[in-house]
């Protein structure tokens, strides 16, 4: 399980990893959640939240998941992290199906290695205990220190890895002695202790000031870098993938629609939608609104569009967008789209089309 | 105090502390600002910067513990004749306060979730809002009025029968600023209107709040966190930290020639989507607990150039560059007497080789 984590610094300098294997493989994630509502006989109506997820995350690579609230992303990294089951679909860990991570040894072995990064640190610290208890926790759990002066030591050093210094101050504080961007470090620490493999940060820097979320940011980073992490960046805010995330996947109302290398992505969107999401992005560069097309909001996720759930807002939606989803295709190397703009072909994966009836 | 004829609100010397038991604090102290008519004027700052106090301020809208401890906030309302008598907010008794309200200057809070009345149609809260300020108007003028404002804002005149659980995020936000043109303010405060909606639903509203504006030539300022949003739509601004005003000028002057070292990194706290992928570090540090403010230039912990008068003297607003009126910033760079040298050519973050920081956006910079 190790030997991967240790050829990182190789891996940099490979054209988009593509000799790195994936740590982390998601393979056609699909979630359902059940809720109130629908015809007293008829079936209870479900939010179709994810449909047909796929995504790779490997050792040293940030990958940037972009989307509006509802597209999917934070329950995408919840199935990830092992908080939801999925409805459908597999999650490889090292190329092995993790088929059974909500209990046993296997999951703990898993949580392990996956570690989530809330995104509200004034919810996600327990306001009753100091920031010794927050970092002891995992340490103990994990069996990271064998008597009480290494553990002592780990929260130290932990505290000193996402520069919170002077630590033997920080160690005895309560949370409400912290400021948010040091509460998130905080956060960091603890989602480090384990010595994980995969990070998923979901929207770690949304609910902190401006000033700041760069230098949380910039600290994710170094941390990917320095112990070679797979790192998911989970954001709504598509500049900053463009700077922090290798990789980027966007999506829409449950469906990813669009993936490619960052640069190439953001230079060159494909899919109508990624191409709305970069217009109404603010800017100080560009001098008056650009006009953009595709008005409107996401969808309700209990009855979603059928075929391309963008069409509704799509300026070029066609018949065809209404019936079915499209294939995947590839433009260049490692940048795909879900589009009929491109393609003919619809989406043999049975999972992608909505089970229920079209309806009117 | 002259009244210049473009100026449609004038803030001098406003001053606000919240009383608590662990002491007073200073949420906005000596600020001046003034809007010009048909203008929207930014306000950006951090979470506890005083931007959204101020503007409760000026709005009269403050209750305890908040207490306005110094200052007047004039507003010269918009007269046919040449004699205009500005009205001071500060002096108003609560009926001219009432008259005042929403007939000269509306507001547009940041949650339109908990602006509105969650157990009231859009309808009734129009007309509730109308009705306050024109009782004697009959019942069809007030629905053709509601309907109206609703068509004004983008929406259809059927879901003026919808609760506000039945409307999406950026339609409250919509209704919220129907109801604040209800009555044709000339001035509209928006409290972080756009914060809490989806980039593309933002961007509607956005250029939705422009286009009203120049239909109707109200003046509009804008509070917000994001200066990437204000730089875009803005005509002037003022940046906020720690109470005070820091640097004031027009939005082209602000992005390129900045003054103060805390504007420069908020600026470059925001990645761009365009032009080339440089290392960019935003500002070390957090911002101040407003019990404890660092003395001097409350910014001077978490700046580059921070020199011995920093920690002791308190910098003012005052003109820097004379070729340019409209531009004041606090800050001692542009004093002699503490920068015999005059101010550095850059006011990029200097970083120290052992910053750890830096190692990682390097690797980042040099990625790819």
């Amino acid at each position: 399980m190790t030997n991967i984590m240790q050829n990182g610094a190789s891996a940099k300098n490979s054209a988009m990893g593509a000799n790195t294997s994936p740590i982390l493989e998601a393979r056609n994630l699909r979630k359902l959640f059940p809720v109130s509502g629908g015809s007293f006989f008829g079936k209870p109506n479900t939010v179709k939240a994810l449909e047909d997820f796929s995504v790779s995350l490997k050792p040293g690579y940030t990958t940037a998941l972009v989307g509006e609230s509802g597209s999917g992303k934070t329950t995408a990294a919840r199935i990830l992290a092992g908080m939801y089951q999925a409805t459908s679909g597999e999650i490889l860990f090292n190329g092995v199906s993790s088929k059974n991570i909500s209990g046993g040894l296997q999951s703990r072995n898993y949580h392990q290695h996956v570690q989530l990064i809330f995104q509200d640190p004034f919810a996600s610290l327990n306001v009753a205990h100091s920031i010794r208890y927050h970092l002891a926790r995992p340490l103990q759990i994990y069996h990271k220190a064998r008597n009480k002066t290494e553990l002592e030591q780990e929260i130290l050093a932990l505290l000193q890895r996402v520069s919170l210094t002077p630590a033997e101050q920080f160690i005895q504080k309560l949370p409400h002695e912290l400021s948010g961007g040091q509460r998130q470090r905080v956060a960091i620490a603890r989602a480090l202790a384990p010595k994980p493999s995969v990070l998923l940060a979901d929207e770690p820097v949304s609910m902190l000031d401006v000033s700041i979320r760069l230098d949380i940011l910039n600290l994710l980073t170094r941390l990917k870098d320095e112990e070679n992490l797979a790192l998911l960046y989970i954001t709504h805010d598509i500049a900053s993938a463009r700077y922090f995330a290798d990789t980027i996947l966007v999506m829409y109302a449950g469906q990813s629609i669009e993936s490619g290398p960052s640069e190439t992505l953001i230079k060159d969107p494909k899919h109508p939608y990624t191409q709305l999401l970069l217009s109404a992005a603010p800017d100080p560069a560009r001098n008056s609104a650009a006009p953009i097309s595709g008005k409107g909001e996401a969808p309700s996720l209990i009855n979603p569009p059928t075929g391309c759930r963008f069409h509704p807002r799509c300026p070029f939606a066609k018949d065809i967008c209404r019936t079915g989803f499209p294939k995947r295709t590839e433009i260049q190397k490692d940048h795909w789209v879900n589009c009929f703009l491109y393609t003919d072909e619809l989406e043999t994966v049975s999972s992608n089309i909505p089970a229920h009836a079209p309806s009117k | 105090m002259t009244a210049q004829n473009n100026v449609i609100l004038d803030v001098q010397h406003i001053g606000v502390d919240y009383f608590s038991r662990s002491g007073t604090v200073h949420a906005v102290s000596d600020v001046s600002f003034s809007v010009n008519r048909g203008e929207i004027f930014g306000l950006a700052g951090e979470s506890g910067s005083g931007k959204s106090t101020l503007a409760f301020a000026v709005a009269r809208l403050l209750k305890f513990p908040a207490e306005i401890t110094g200052g007047q906030a004039l507003f010269y309302p918009k007269t046919d004749a040449a004699q205009t008598e500005p009205i001071d907010i500060l002096q108003l008794n609560k009926k001219q306060l009432r008259d005042f309200r929403w007939k000269k200057l509306s507001i547009v809070f940041q949650s339109a979730m908990n602006a509105l009345n969650p157990v009231l149609n859009v309808q009734t809260q129009i007309i509730d809002t109308i009705r306050s300020h024109q009782p004697h108007l009959h019942r069809d003028e007030y629905y053709q009025r509601a309907v109206d404002l609703v068509k004004m804002v983008g929406i259809a005149p059927e879901r003026l029968k919808s609760f506000p659980h039945q409307l999406s995020g950026g339609m409250r936000q919509r209704v919220v600023i129907a109801i604040a043109l209800a009555l044709n303010p000339e001035l509209i405060i928006m409290d972080e209107p756009t914060t809490a909606l989806d980039v593309v639903v933002q961007r509607e509203i956005l250029s939705e709040i422009q286009n009203l504006k120049k239909t109707f030539g109200f003046s509009v300022v804008f509070i917000t966190h994001d200066l990437s949003l204000l730089t875009e739509i803005c005509d002037h601004l003022a940046i906020m930290y720690a109470g005070k005003i820091v640097e004031q000028s027009n939005r082209v002057a602000i992005m390129q020639n900045t003054q103060h070292p805390y504007t420069f990194g908020l600026l470059h706290s925001f990645p761009s989507l365009y032009g080339e992928k440089k290392q960019i570090l935003g500002i070390p540090g957090h911002p101040p607990d407003l019990r404890n403010v660092p003395t001097g230039c409350a910014f001077n912990p978490r700046c580059s150039f921070a020199v011995e008068a920093c920690r002791s003297v308190i910098p003012t607003l005052q003109h820097v560059d004379a070729s340019a009126a409209d531009h004041l910033t606090a800050c001692h760079l542009y004093d002699p007497r503490f920068q015999p040298n005059g101010p550095p050519k850059s006011l990029g973050r200097q970083v120290a080789n052992d910053d750890p920081q830096a190692i990682g956006t390097d690797m980042l910079a040099g990625g790819q």
